[in-house]
């Protein structure tokens, strides 16, 4: 490399922030000097993914959180109801018809006719966990996954219940799970992003689902592409590549001629300092890219070559996740849609199951395999959930509406007690009945598996303590998740 | 229970007592429905039977009847139940006990009687205040002593009405079929002297005021509407009354009703329902038709003082006294100019309080910049652009004294100084122009608040004036707008409608979630933008840090109660809108002549197509035809019905049945008409608000913030701390008044947050950080002021200068301390690291439309004039078909909605930034990167990061590179040689010459450059000089202001 870096150490956070001047270092510093009171994580608007110690050993160090976009249905999945089977056809049964939900109308739209799947169920594994014929390859990690079939959401509708199980809120204006989760630990390289997303579709909503919200911008997702140059600038055009080098050494020889005749101005160094990561990324994100590295018999694993183009779609992002985790990314979350629709199967929720299953079962069971033969599951927390669940009554021809009152996620890996499963719905799929557990307690679960203690992760915004688990102790982790 | 009489003001049918009606629901109904209804219910009919309604039992299932009214022996029910009968016994399971069966055998034999379903409009639902959407006086729900359930209703005069309430639509008949009705039973009460009174709405419109019918009074009527006594005291204590609405209305629609009372206290109703006969209202049963239960009181509050003087305030109670010395509650009073140690006339009084700051802590302010270093920092401050080479040239030749003021009335004046200051408008009020969610659709009206709020900047407007428009300005305004002023008054009440809006909400009936969202985010960012205060806080519960409660959210939320979205305000002045109307008046006259030929020719082709379709009808359908339609009986006209509808021939059929001739002449007028008509003007429309009415809905605190769980209902007020009495509020004509009064209140000196707030914000944008560091919160959990003395002190003379923005900034910007340097002074640096006695300037990043307007305007390629809608840049096709609700727009799915990315040329694109689209779902890639907010809440202070995909865009980005080519394309446009081209780009990019040292190392550079491109032959020159500017557009200095 031509240039060398003036590199600012930095002593303590005393002397980092007595350094800064009057606080247009980051908004983080200026926050925190006007509000030094509040435990708020310092960061070091410099190096804003520098490692962070955790409130207490951690049981995974990162997440690969896959994200079933539109509502995969529980009751074709994971939750098995022989009820629901048997009342194929029928009506729904009084007790559960009048029910009053605090959230919108969940017989909306839905015939008074519960429907059951085609599907043949089977139980998996030591753990003897059911799983339909949708999904025979992630069945054969029954033994992996902790099953959470009590999930409940607040929102019966895509938009405010993606936001909610990616910010903890139905607005999309709080900052997502991986920006608080970087925000906390930082990550382990430095070269690249602590917080990557990969998607062909992103979440409903749109960037609001990976925002930042009120944290520094620095902890924003960044979407890595499955193809090609991972992230979008992250190479000149082809004709300007040559010259980059040197393009970039005369900018930092001005620079530098420009920083010393205005010493303390921290920003400047740090400038400097983001043109020469840039630079390292670019190297970095290319590899991260590079699949063809791998050996054709892990490419096969994940299927980047299956004539299902979509599956093959997906399996390129769970095989880059891998990968992402393996150069020590903090947090890494794929969106499974290739349209606008994903799980979300109103009118032909059949045809919606086969194909989303065909898609992303192999990758995801591939990712399990390849994380576990290389020792990385255990400090790897994957998480395996949509934004809610569906109805077992029928809608349409075949198909099934919005159900946030029941619905299923699991979890395997780092931290997570493999081959169990938690909470039940009642006899028909409909509503968690059995240790019903908020969102919140999903991202309690998550934070606590990393170490953090989800009261003290928080960031004084507008006069308010904000965490991502809302007011403090109004969380509990999901009992039985975590080992 | 009190007092009940019955009062029929219609004739009272008789035949069916009370107590008969009674046995059934009290001793009857509830067995037949714990014991039968499952087996023979809706659900399932066992036997073929139901009994879940008299005319069911009658029917009877397989067996026959299962009962005959009056006779025991043949009901096969009465059978069943006494397990006489071993094949006949129910339940199967465990016999009726001896008392339920003596009650349903006494009821067959005094003739089953079996009231009808009654409609229940007012009993248990609290919410039924909020369906009285309008009248003077104010109603509450009373929890205690309803003869009916738990609550009952309070309205002081005059009334509460609803002439159209949604999903009312109840038929009057005289032989009511099932779902109508003939007769209404209500108990109400009076307090005091006066009358009490109801009103019925028919079809949506209320009764003449000489016409009796609709009305209904007890006591002296004194209201000059004519109604129908029914007492002639009104009730001290509760009464029940019934009136046969169809004996004294006939036939009629029920829409809508207000309860009233002429004089006096308040009037009390409770249980109003109606019935399809008398039999059906006594078999009502409140247990029936469970509703939330609710309410606690909303007693009318005493005159109370504020909390710093009244023990009584509630907040004082709240928070036991403590949190009052909040010092942003205290309105700012006009300081003392310090006395300094060292005086000198050339300070100004901004100075005198900084320096007395200093002289302290043995600081002083550092040296007066550069005069190259002023211009560039005052051309960024006021217009987001960098000053050309010539204004700095003449800027720096100019030696007069008053150089410097002349240049700071020269921006103030130019047109980008209002889209530079328009933009820190925007962000504090989350400006956007789509509503956000899954499908976040194009608000196409929105960019004219945009513009107006540039021109508000540009024009000045008084900032208190500034204030009134955004929060009511169409109350300000009486019908169509006068002048542009007026229209402007309209267009502020934008702000209103900046919020994100979920539009999906209805289709899963969440829209009262939905609603409470918005509501809260409209009275949160009101907080901020105006007060600096954080009512998020207290959308929940008490505030945790100020001495702000949670009714104090709802008590602000009560003044925006009845604002309703309007995207169809008419901006046109009516001088203008005359115009208008007469320039398409004239249009459609020379039109006329050209319908009319229309017509006659279309008529000639239908009377042909009417004479072939006739002729296939059937005979006797021609008869029929034949014959005057008067002639025709009742079957005869049912018949013909649908032939007379076949005759109904469509214009192109008629069209169709011309000859060639007559089909060009047609096609020629309907060309040469569709030429005239385009000529129509159509008026301008915009983006706001209006509330078509002075009534509001009824605003209840929320438990926990919960739309689900309403409290009490709370009246339009300020802050409880400084004022917790209701606001007395005078409607507008057609609005309430209620915005008009926050307004006020607001835009008033007396309002300690207002001036200060603003001032700080104008600071703030002109040192970077504010003489406050939290901009949108002056509450404890903010920072306190570094100069409390000199915020006041700029507050009440910016009030005093007529809250002019512009006079302000010229008071700071001539101050000695917004001209010194930034240099940092070690001995200085170490008293005060963060320098927040301001003894130096501070270094600041150019936000995000400032460097991408920068960089446009360097380049030569910004177009300074466009001024229009959005414009909406080209962005890869990747990004646009990653976000779905785009997606769907893409394949066509989403049903015009305009969820899309409608781009525009690259070269179209080429204006300031504040023109481009704001997408709240997909900000633009190269704003979003260094730090635009996101349009969701009010941003006061911006992020400044600085992180590697900011290097990444700004050296590989498309964009990136076509600026720097551009720039390069001008440089060598202009000059020869080299060096010429080094210093003409050092003098557009950062408005000087460049030293011998970076000379050389340019030089240098364009050599090597130009070598490495030797193969591109004549190109080779160009093409290093590109890269040279895509190096000096990266530079730390272009992007840093000193």
């Amino acid at each position: 490399m031509a240039i060398e870096f003036s590199s600012v150490p930095v002593t303590s956070r005393r002397d980092f922030l007595s350094r800064t001047g009057a606080g247009f270092g980051s908004v983080a510093l200026a926050g925190l000097m006007a509000q030094e009171t509040k435990a708020a994580i310092p960061i070091d608007s410099l190096k804003p993914f520098a490692e962070r110690m955790p409130h207490f050993a951690p049981k995974a160090k990162q997440v690969i959180f896959l994200f079933m976009y539109g509502g995969p249905s529980q009751v074709d999945l994971f939750d098995y109801k022989p009820e629901l089977i048997k009342l194929n056809g029928a009506k729904v049964p009084d007790s559960i018809k009048k029910q009053k939900d605090k959230v919108g109308g969940v017989f909306n739209a839905c015939k008074d006719e519960l429907m059951s799947g085609p599907w043949k169920w089977a139980q998996h594994g030591k753990s003897g966990l059911w799983v339909s014929s949708l999904l025979p390859e992630t069945a054969k990690h029954a033994d992996d996954l902790c099953v959470v079939r009590s999930m409940f959401s607040e929102s019966s509708n895509h938009a405010p219940a993606t936001y909610l199980m990616n910010t903890g809120a139905i607005l999309g204006e709080k900052p997502s799970l991986g920006s608080w989760v970087t925000y906390g630990l930082g990550s382990p390289n430095q070269n690249l992003p602590g917080y990557v997303l990969l998607f062909k579709v992103g979440g409903l909503g749109g960037s609001a689902n990976w925002s930042n919200g009120f944290l520094p911008a620095a902890f924003q997702g960044t979407h890595f592409r499955h193809e090609g140059s991972p992230v979008l600038n992250l190479l000149p055009p082809e004709e300007l590549q040559p010259v980059q080098r040197s393009t970039l050494d005369l900018l930092q020889q001005l620079n530098k001629r420009h920083a010393q005749a205005r010493p303390g101005v921290l920003d400047l160094d740090g400038r400097i300092a983001s043109y020469e990561l840039a630079y390292r990324m670019q190297s970095e994100a290319m590899e991260i890219g590079e699949l063809s590295n791998e050996t054709s018999s892990i490419q096969n694993l994940y299927g980047i070559h299956d004539k299902n183009k979509d599956k093959a779609t997906f399996a390129r992002m769970c095989l880059t996740s891998r990968r992402l985790v393996e150069k020590g990314v903090r947090f890494v979350q794929l969106y499974n849609a290739v349209d606008k629709l994903g799980w979300d199967g109103h009118g032909n929720n059949h045809e919606f199951h086969q194909r989303n299953s065909a898609q992303t079962d192999g990758p995801i069971a591939a990712l399990l395999t390849d994380l576990k033969q290389r020792g990385l599951l255990d400090s790897t927390l994957v998480v395996w959930a949509g934004e809610f669940g569906r109805t077992p009554m029928m809608q349409g021809g075949n198909g099934r509406n919005h159900n946030p009152y029941g619905f299923t996620i699991w979890m395997a890996g780092g931290g997570v007690k493999a081959g169990t499963q938690i909470g039940a719905t009642d006899e028909i799929g409909l509503r968690a009945v059995e240790k019903p557990q908020p969102v919140k307690n999903l991202h309690a679960t998550i934070l606590t598996a990393l170490g953090i203690n989800p009261d003290d992760l928080s960031f004084d915004h507008n006069g308010r303590q904000e965490r991502l688990t809302g007011v403090a102790a109004s969380w509990k982790t999901i009992p039985g998740v975590l080992s | 229970m009190n007092l009940m009489t019955y009062i029929i003001a219609g004739m009272l049918v008789a035949g069916v007592t009370p107590s008969d009606v009674r046995h059934f629901t009290d001793a009857v109904e509830p067995v037949l429905k714990a014991k039968c209804y499952s087996c023979h219910g809706k659900d399932k009919k066992s036997g073929g039977l139901r009994i879940d309604s008299l005319k069911a039992m009658l029917k009877g299932g397989d067996s026959g009847p299962a009962i005959v009214p009056g006779d025991l022996k043949k009901s096969l029910l009465l059978e069943a139940i006494s397990f006489k009968n071993p094949m006949n016994q129910m339940p199967p399971k465990e016999k009726l006990s001896d008392k339920d069966i003596a009650a349903i055998s006494l009821w067959v034999k005094q003739g089953a009687v079996w009231p009808e379903e009654v409609s229940v409009l007012f009993d248990e639902d609290p919410s039924f205040l909020s369906k009285l959407t309008s009248g003077n006086g104010k109603s509450r729900i009373l929890s205690e002593g309803a003869p009916s359930g738990k609550i009952a209703m309070g309205i002081t005069p005059l009334q509460r009405e609803g002439p159209k309430i949604p999903n009312w639509s109840f038929l009057i008949r005289e032989n009511p079929n099932e779902g109508e009705f003939r007769y209404l039973r209500m108990a109400w009460k009076k307090k005091g002297e006066g009358s009490i009174m109801v009103e019925l709405a028919s079809n949506g419109n209320w009764p003449d005021a000489k016409v009796a019918k609709g009305r209904y009074v007890a006591g002296p009527n004194t209201t000059g509407w004519a109604a129908v006594s029914v007492g002639e005291k009104a009730p001290l204590d509760w009464e029940f009354v019934t009136m046969d609405l169809w004996k004294d209305m006939g036939d009629f629609t029920l829409t809508g009703i207000a309860p009233t009372c002429d004089r006096g206290e308040e009037a009390f109703f409770d249980s109003i329902i109606l019935g399809p006969s008398v039999a059906s209202l006594d078999g009502y049963r409140v247990e029936k038709y469970p509703v939330a239960v609710v309410a606690s009181s909303n007693a009318p509050r005493k005159n109370l003082g504020n909390a710093f003087t009244d023990p009584e305030n509630p907040i004082r109670k709240i928070f036991k006294g403590e949190r009052l010395d909040l010092w942003s509650l205290k309105a700012p009073v006009k300081s003392e100019i310090p006395k300094l140690k060292n005086d000198s006339p050339s300070f100004t009084n901004i100075d005198r309080f900084l320096i007395f700051k200093m002289e302290e802590k043995g600081l002083s302010p550092s040296p007066k910049a550069d005069k190259r270093t002023l211009i560039r920092r005052l051309t960024f401050a006021l217009t987001g652009l960098p000053p050309t080479p010539e204004e700095v040239r003449s800027f720096l030749a100019d030696s007069s004294p008053k150089a410097y003021e002349n240049l700071v009335d020269r921006l103030l004046a130019s047109q980008s100084y209002g889209e530079k200051w328009a933009s820190h408008w925007l962000d504090i009020v989350r400006y956007a122009d789509t509503n956000g969610y899954e499908r976040d659709e194009f608000k196409p009206l929105a960019w004219q608040y945009r513009n107006s709020i540039i021109r508000a900047f540009n024009s000045d407007l008084p900032y208190d004036q500034f204030i009134k428009n955004q929060l009511a300005g169409d109350e300000l305004v009486n019908a169509t707008p006068k002048d542009s002023r007026e229209a402007d008054q309209l267009l502020a009440t934008g702000f209103l409608r900046l919020g994100q809006y979920d539009s999906t909400a209805s289709i899963f009936q969440e829209e009262a979630r939905s609603r409470n969202e918005q509501m809260a985010d409209l009275v949160n960012t009101m907080g901020s933008a105006f007060l600096g205060i954080t009512l998020s806080c207290c959308q929940c519960h008490d505030h945790k840090y100020d001495p702000f409660s949670q009714d104090d959210h709802y008590r602000f939320r009560a003044f925006f109660a009845a604002v309703k979205p309007n995207d169809a305000l008419v901006i046109e002045s009516s001088k203008e809108l005359e115009v208008i109307n007469q320039h398409n008046a004239l249009i459609d006259k020379n039109a006329e002549p050209l319908k009319k030929s229309i017509a006659i020719l279309l008529d000639t082709g239908r009377q042909k197509v009417i004479g072939e379709r006739k002729a296939k009808f059937p005979q006797d359908i021609q008869a029929l035809i034949a014959i005057a339609e008067s002639a025709r009986d009742e079957a005869g006209r049912k018949k013909l019905q649908p032939f007379l509808e076949k005759l109904k021939v469509a214009d192109n059929d008629a069209k169709a049945a011309l000859d060639e001739a007559g089909k060009k002449r047609i096609e020629e007028l309907q060309k040469s008409l569709a030429e005239i008509e385009a000529k129509k003007r159509v008026a301008r429309k915009a983006m706001g608000v209006s509330e078509g009415g002075q009534s509001a809905p009824a605003t209840h605190v929320l438990f926990q913030g919960d739309h689900s769980q309403p409290k009490n209902e709370v009246q339009p007020g300020f802050l409880s701390v400084l004022n917790p009495n209701n606001v007395d509020i005078k409607p507008a004509s057609n609005s309430t008044g209620r915005r008009t009064a926050l307004a006020n209140w607001i835009a008033s000196p007396d309002n300690p947050f207002t001036a200060r707030v603003i001032v700080n914000r104008v600071w703030q944008h002109h040192f970077g950080v504010g003489l406050v560091n939290t901009p949108n919160d002056f509450g404890y959990s903010g920072s306190r002021p570094t100069h409390p003395e000199l915020l006041d002190w700029l507050s009440v003379e910016f009030m005093a200068q007529g809250w002019s923005i512009k006079k302000l900034q010229k008071i700071i910007l001539l101050s000695n301390a917004y001209q010194q340097s930034s240099l940092q002074e070690a001995r200085k640096q170490a008293i005060d690291p963060d320098n927040k006695l301001v003894w130096r300037q501070n270094v600041r990043r150019i936000d995000a439309e400032t460097l991408r307007d920068s960089l446009l305007a360097i380049s030569g390629l910004l177009n300074p004039q466009y001024s229009g809608k959005p414009v909406w840049p080209i962005i890869p096709d990747e990004l646009l078909k990653a976000q779905p609700g785009i997606l769907e727009a893409i394949k066509g799915e989403d049903g015009g909605r305009m969820q899309g990315w409608y781009p525009d040329s690259l070269e179209q694109a080429d204006v300031r930034s504040i023109y481009l689209v704001r997408k709240r779902s997909l900000p633009l890639p190269f704003l979003d990167v260094f730090d635009l907010p996101d349009g969701t809440i009010s941003c006061g202070r911006r992020d400044q990061t600085v992180v590697a995909p900011q290097a990444l865009m700004l050296l590989n980005s498309p964009e990136s590179i076509r600026y720097a080519q551009a720039l390069a394309n001008r440089i060598s446009s202009l000059k020869q040689s080299p060096k010429a081209h080094i210093e003409a780009a050092f003098a557009l990019v950062l408005n000087r010459a460049p030293d011998l040292k970076e000379l050389d190392l340019s030089l240098e550079f364009l050599n090597r450059h130009s070598e490495k491109y030797q193969s591109k032959g004549v190109m080779k020159d160009v093409l290093a000089l590109r890269d040279f500017c895509r190096t000096l557009t990266n530079l730390n200095e272009f992007a840093y202001i000193d």
